[in-house]
């Protein structure tokens, strides 16, 4: 009976949980990303304010809402990309943002808005093995990857419509200033005839990431960031920059977060540019502070979404085009990849 | 209100009505603590599935019009299906030599068989299925062998398409296929075979017109959890499938994470929970229920005891009907075809060189059949184990070198380590809960009888065999209004839910082996209820209460889909941080966590060895080991 009286003490002990001191939890992308975020932002914002961070991935949408419909507010600071920030605003799930004393002049353009402060640029690029081309000898644009003659081979591209009928209307010849409103029937012809090359579609950044480093794609659609990171390590890849598609990654602030100063706190703290070069370096994503680049080596610079020269042939993905269209441009896709 | 009047005025009705009642109060105390529970934590939220999926705001019935308006969710449903009729098929064939060999082979085999068939379990079914995309990947171990000794010039296609969904998920199928078929092979009685011997009978013919016949309620049962389970099963096609291996539990998670429409994720819920429970209908029409989950031997006697049971619905006869016409004619084709192949097999018999006709060819066969089985069980632990024991910072086969590093890693880490935690703080009171409930809920069942013992049971398993994906859609629902997402509570809430159903197998195995004489006996040495319980039943159960509270908390250390749903920042448990480890970063340190979580497989399975080895014979809960004769 005793014994079995401790067995009890031991759950209720293990059941209570441990005092901590103020802790805010950022909802980032995961992996590779967070980390690169822990170190640039976190850390040295964890050293000068005393408030803990602690990261989790991954900002789904459905559960922003969960959170705000329930009150049950658990994500101190999201980074949705361009898609949820414009859906979130106009559903109403964010907080106002104080933006006081951000230089809005240093960030590019729509980087601050009034319920979200970007982040970073990060952008889908054609990319490729360099053992099975030589590096500049590879697809160098979405029609090359669309070109399954002059370049065969298996191809991966992402698991969502969002990006895939971008590259598919470039591919078809569409300039990029032409792209939004996406002609949806035309863009879905053109992946038909790509779909039989098709052999992965990546879920994120990791499993892009491992998709290259096992081989089981030759070129595709890619995170050039995560490719850069992997190149880095030794895997022979190499990045196009010629018409990428350009997301926006903003922080914003769950309606009803309980913590919202000190979250607020964070969000201020990320736009500093010498904190936005170090999470460029640290995650090769383009800083959206354009200052931060007086802090980055023009080699690294030249790699980065946000560069100039990489922005010229460049699509920005347009949210509100997805606000509206998002529903059944999914449902169609979904439909798409299983026939 | 009424009911009180009326039993003020006439006094006498209320004692009359107590008496009537009396011997009910004990089995209404027993089994009423986890009704009660199961009601709110789970029937509750599986309820609010289905008003999601009928209400918004208001009654309609718009959701499921929109199931026939995109014709792309029936066809997932019928990918569904299709996937796991042959995966399960292809399990049952191959478990059924496994489940014989674990029942008839000798002492070795038997441990290295239950080792690799109970093994997997223990390891993360992520884990595992990402041990499939090493094996089967484009330059993967299969394709480098394959072209390094020249055999293919290009590497073969095998994931991303049904070859990878098929060979993973039918691996990651047979553990559920084998056990129903062994529990039942055990309960078969030995001295037929021996009449069958005695008779004259080839080994052959003793095994198509004895052994199988008496084996086949354990092969219908077996296939119905089978396909159940991989009706609902979502990690594995997600890896190792392509977009045409599209099954619905998919679609669920896709709808929820991608499309935010929470009325058609509770519409496909539905599709998929009438689906299984259509099946797990079935299943008891085929087999007692208890017999299903090994908790009371002798299967073969199951679907009698369950006909009897049977209220005499027309729907029920139909079915019956059906499923006999089924059997019979499956017997007529059997007998015929075993005939047949008998008298092949005699006949080259015949042909063959005196010396070679005395090799027990069968037993050989059958012995290389059950090696290969237990490979292709133990092959994925193949990768995982070289991986865990190495210094690598990136998941990859070969790993490149040899060294503790990653466990050093997993020890000096926050996240692993608060993981670890976590799932520890939500695995003790799971355990508690789980064991008190789930022990007073059996004890309940040990004294109702027919149809109600089948409900009582049915109603507590049913967790087990309800596709972890609704449960975790309906938890996370129920959890969000009551603000338990991302909280320790709401954790240890969803998971005794899915903890009970093993204490309810465990308990009910242990106290159907108890020798109620002894009980008897302390009543009339003038013991009361509770100190007969306390010193007399309590002792006894006691090996089964601590295997029912490892399963529990097994069941909840190692759960992913409710936590993955659930678990928030401050409360992501071990199986959830595998998750992330993967998804996120491909993180090596998941191969040293499920090479120590093997490790711990293994001691636990020592330890309740030895506690069953210890306890009294009669509260074994493997009953059917001492009936061997």
């Amino acid at each position: 009976m005793k014994r079995a009286l401790l067995v009890v003490a031991l759950c209720l002990f293990a059941a209570t949980g441990i005092a901590q001191a103020e802790t805010i939890t950022v909802c980032s992308y995961g992996g590779t990303y967070n980390k690169a975020l822990d170190e640039a932002i976190a850390q040295p914002f964890t050293k000068e304010t005393g408030i803990e961070v602690v990261f989790v991935s991954f900002p789904n949408y459905a559960k922003m809402k969960a959170q705000v419909q329930s009150g049950n507010i658990e994500w101190d600071v999201v980074e949705p990309s361009i898609n949820g920030y414009v859906l979130g605003a106009h559903d109403g799930l964010f907080e106002p943002l104080d933006l006081t004393g951000i230089p809005v002049e240093d960030f590019v353009k729509g980087g601050i808005q009034p319920f979200g402060v970007s982040t970073v640029y990060y952008s889908h690029n054609v990319a490729y093995r360099t053992d099975v081309w030589p590096a500049g000898q590879g697809p160098k644009t979405w029609a090359d990857v669309w070109d399954t003659e002059k370049f065969p081979g298996p191809r991966a591209v992402k698991y969502t419509a969002y990006s895939n009928l971008e590259a598919a209307l470039l591919a078809d010849g569409v300039p990029p200033s032409q792209i939004y409103p996406i002609d949806v029937d035309r863009a879905f012809k053109k992946l038909d005839e790509l779909k039989p090359q098709i052999k992965v579609y990546w879920k994120n950044g990791a499993q892009a990431q491992q998709v290259m480093r096992a081989h089981e794609a030759d070129t595709g659609s890619f995170a050039a960031g995560r490719m850069l990171d992997i190149a880095k390590d030794g895997v022979p890849v190499a990045v196009e920059w010629n018409g990428s598609i350009v997301d926006l990654d903003y922080l914003v602030i769950l309606k009803g977060c309980p913590r919202k100063e000190a979250a607020m706190k964070f969000i201020k703290y990320s736009t500093d540019p010498k904190r936005q070069a170090a999470l460029a370096m640290a995650s090769y994503y383009g800083p959206s502070n354009l200052k931060a680049y007086d802090y980055i080596p023009d080699e690294l610079a030249r790699q980065m979404p946000s560069h100039p020269d990489n922005m010229k042939n460049a699509v920005v993905i347009d949210g509100e085009w997805y606000r509206e269209h998002g529903k059944e441009v999914t449902a169609r896709w979904e439909a798409w990849k299983m026939q | 209100m009424e009911h009180h009047l009326t039993t003020t005025r006439r006094a006498g009705l209320w004692p009359a009505l107590l008496h009537a009642l009396r011997p009910h109060w004990a089995v209404a105390l027993l089994l009423g603590p986890l009704a009660l529970y199961l009601l709110v934590f789970y029937l509750l939220p599986l309820a609010g599935v289905l008003q999601q999926s009928l209400f918004s705001p208001d009654f309609t019935l718009e959701h499921y019009a929109n199931l026939w308006r995109h014709p792309v969710y029936l066809k997932v449903l019928l990918n569904t299906l299709e996937i796991s009729f042959w995966a399960t098929t292809a399990a049952v064939l191959l478990g059924y030599p496994l489940a014989y060999g674990m029942t008839f082979f000798g002492p070795a085999w038997r441990t290295l068989l239950m080792a690799a068939v109970t093994l997997p379990f223990w390891i993360s079914v992520l884990v595992r299925t990402y041990s499939w995309m090493i094996i089967l990947g484009r330059f993967g171990v299969v394709n480098s062998l394959l072209q390094w000794t020249g055999l293919t010039q290009a590497p073969l296609e095998l994931m991303y398409n049904r070859c990878g969904v098929y060979l993973s998920l039918t691996y990651v199928l047979l553990p559920y296929a084998v056990l129903p078929m062994h529990s039942v092979m055990l309960g078969i009685d030995r001295n037929l075979l021996r009449a069958a011997d005695s008779l004259g009978s080839s080994p052959l013919q003793r095994l198509c017109r004895v052994f199988l016949p008496l084996s086949l309620p354990g092969v219908a049962a077996a296939f119905l959890l089978t396909f159940i389970v991989g009706a609902g099963t979502f990690v594995t096609p997600t890896l190792t499938g392509g977009p045409r291996e599209t099954v619905i539990a998919m679609s669920i998670n896709s709808q929820l994470e991608i499309v935010n429409d929470w009325a058609f994720a509770g519409v496909l819920s539905v599709v998929l929970l009438l689906t299984v429970m259509l099946l797990f209908a079935l299943c008891l029409r085929f087999m007692g229920l208890e017999s299903l989950f090994g908790s009371k031997p002798g299967g073969h006697s199951g679907p009698r005891a369950s006909r009897r049971g049977l209220r005499a619905t027309l729907m029920t006869r139909l079915m019956h009907w059906g499923a006999e016409r089924w059997l019979d004619s499956c017997e007529t084709i059997h007998l015929q075809w075993t005939r047949r192949t008998t008298q092949l097999f005699e006949a080259l018999a015949c042909r063959l060189p005196q010396g070679l006709r005395r090799v027990p060819w069968g037993l050989w066969g059958l012995r290389t059949i059950c090696a290969l089985g237990a490979a292709y069980l133990i092959l994925p632990l193949g990768v995982i184990l070289p991986i865990a024991f190495s210094n690598d910072t990136i998941l990859r086969f070969p790993p490149q070198t040899v060294g503790l590093g990653l466990f050093k890693s997993f020890f000096s880490s926050g996240p692993w380590m608060r993981a670890t935690m976590n799932s520890l703080r939500v695995a003790a009171p799971v355990m508690l809960l789980a064991t008190v409930l789930g022990t007073l809920a059996a004890m309940g069942i040990a004294r109702l009888k027919g149809a109600a013992r089948q409900t009582a049971y049915g109603l507590f398993i049913s967790p087990l065999v309800l596709p972890a994906i609704i449960n975790a859609v309906a938890m996370y629902f129920f959890m969000a209004k009551l603000k338990l997402i991302g909280t320790i509570t709401g954790l240890v809430l969803a998971h005794t839910v899915l903890a009970v159903p093993f204490v309810i197998i465990v308990m009910t195995t242990t106290l159907h082996g108890l020798d109620h004489g002894l009980e008897q006996a302390s009543h009339s040495l003038g013991a009361g209820r509770l100190r007969t319980f306390a010193h007399v039943t309590l002792p006894l159960i006691r090996p089964g209460l601590l295997t029912a509270a490892i399963f529990a908390f097994i069941a909840s250390f190692d759960e992913l889909i409710v936590a993955l749903f659930i678990s928030g920042a401050r409360s992501t448990t071990l199986p959830k941080q595998m998750w992330d480890g993967i998804r996120d970063q491909m993180d090596p340190v998941i191969a040293a966590v499920a090479a120590g979580l093997i490790i711990l497989a293994v001691a636990l399975m020592a330890v309740t060895g030895f506690v069953r080895r210890r306890g009294n014979g009669a509260a074994r809960p493997e009953v059917a080991d001492s009936r061997r004769h």
